[in-house]
């Protein structure tokens, strides 16, 4: 820091580049720590860069250097929170809930695109896939359920999955001439 | 722009800077905003100087005191406020006992004096030190706000009440030349309120001007 202040400026770069992992590091565990996303910590060790360098002549050189780095990195972040804290804040919420809603719609569109799928599969293949690949058992305990042979039911769902992929297709390609 | 070019592009330009030149900065924003207060001073009311000669030495001299160390006090505070990662203790206390010594001003001059307090609050001259010593304390005001900027204080809110602490003991200094305190109460309600007052809201403006 000293160098720096005497315009040494290979070692006031030097002195930047260590203080940008210290900062990153500083701002993103107080940001998650207070429950905000920590993705404007790269924002905010650069504002904290610039202002350690434009206000280098505020050093005083009979003092400690982390304490004064540290007071203006807390600076930077109570202004960042302040200056976000209204309008940005309830935002980032907002946003959120869109998204949350936006996912449930999108998971009830592929239930029922999948249920009208498989509703044009023979019954033995459907059951088989409803079985073992949407309610998870195993072949052995799909077969028990169906009254099936386990061959049977390993010979039906591969069939109805390429029989699925096939419809998937057509309609895609039906999408496309429409 | 990424950090590490952020880095390169301020390491371009790196001139050896002055620790003492916030100092310097610091005592000319002093002197400038108390000219500008005593120009307003004149220009507004004008100084009588056989006020002065008639009025008591001792008042004058109290209320110079108080003006002088308020500005002392709290420009030691600001100078170190103004530099982070600093121990505020010493001058924190400074600063308490200052804004104790004024509000026992205030409460002083209602006990001692209860039953001319009426007299005091609404005697004849009362709203020139109301309206005036926060009237010439804007321009100090204005000038520290310039040089704090300038600087790195951490703490707005408190650095923005101590320097409306400053600015209106040299309101109260310009002020009394036109009006010297009449009597003892006297400067204790209506010098040591409207400092206070002038603290209150530079507290209150403090974070909205002071951010840099």
């Amino acid at each position: 820091m000293l160098a720096g202040m005497d315009g040494d400026a290979s070692a006031h770069v030097a002195l930047l580049k260590r203080l940008s992992t210290r900062l990153r590091a500083y701002f993103t565990n107080q940001l998650r720590r207070i429950g905000r996303g920590s993705a404007d910590a790269e924002d905010l060790t650069q504002e904290t860069l610039i202002a350690i360098h434009t206000r280098r002549h505020m050093y005083d050189r009979t003092q400690l250097f982390t304490p004064w780095a540290q007071a203006i990195a807390r600076y930077r972040l109570m202004d960042y929170l302040r200056r976000t804290r209204v309008s940005a804040g309830d935002l980032e919420m907002e946003e959120l809930q869109d998204v949350l809603c936006e996912d449930e719609a999108a998971e009830t569109d592929s239930r029922l695109d999948l249920e009208s799928l498989l509703a044009q599969l023979p019954a033995k293949m459907r059951r088989a896939i409803e079985l073992v690949k949407l309610a998870g058992l195993t072949t052995s305990e799909a077969a028990a359920a169906a009254n099936m042979s386990p061959s049977a039911i390993k010979v039906s769902v591969h069939r109805g999955v390429k029989a699925l992929a096939l419809l998937v297709k057509r309609k895609g390609a039906a999408h496309e001439d429409r | 722009m990424k950090t590490d070019e952020l880095i390169e592009t301020l390491g371009v330009t790196v001139e050896r800077v002055e620790g003492r030149s916030f100092r310097n900065a610091f005592i000319v924003a002093l002197i400038l905003g108390t000219a500008l207060a005593l120009c307003a001073m004149e220009a507004l009311l004008g100084t009588s100087p056989s006020a002065l000669r008639e009025s008591d030495l001792g008042l004058i001299v109290l209320t110079a005191a108080l003006a002088l160390g308020v500005v002392v006090a709290g420009s030691r505070y600001l100078l170190k406020a103004a530099y982070p990662g600093i121990s505020m203790r010493g001058p924190t206390a400074l600063i308490v006992l200052v804004i104790a010594v004024l509000g026992a001003g205030v409460v002083g001059a209602l006990a001692i004096h209860p039953a001319i307090s009426s007299q005091i609050i609404f005697g004849p001259r009362w709203t020139i030190c109301l309206i005036c010593i926060p009237l010439f304390a804007m321009a100090p005001f204005i000038a520290l706000v310039w040089v704090l900027r300038k600087g790195a204080p951490t703490r707005l809110r408190s650095a923005g009440a101590v320097a409306g602490l400053v600015a209106g003991a040299i309101g109260a200094g310009a002020c009394a030349l036109h009006q010297p305190a009449s009597s003892l109460p006297f400067v204790g309600f209506w010098y040591a309120g409207p400092i206070l007052v002038c603290a209150l809201l530079g507290a209150l403006l403090g974070p909205r001007v002071l951010r840099w």
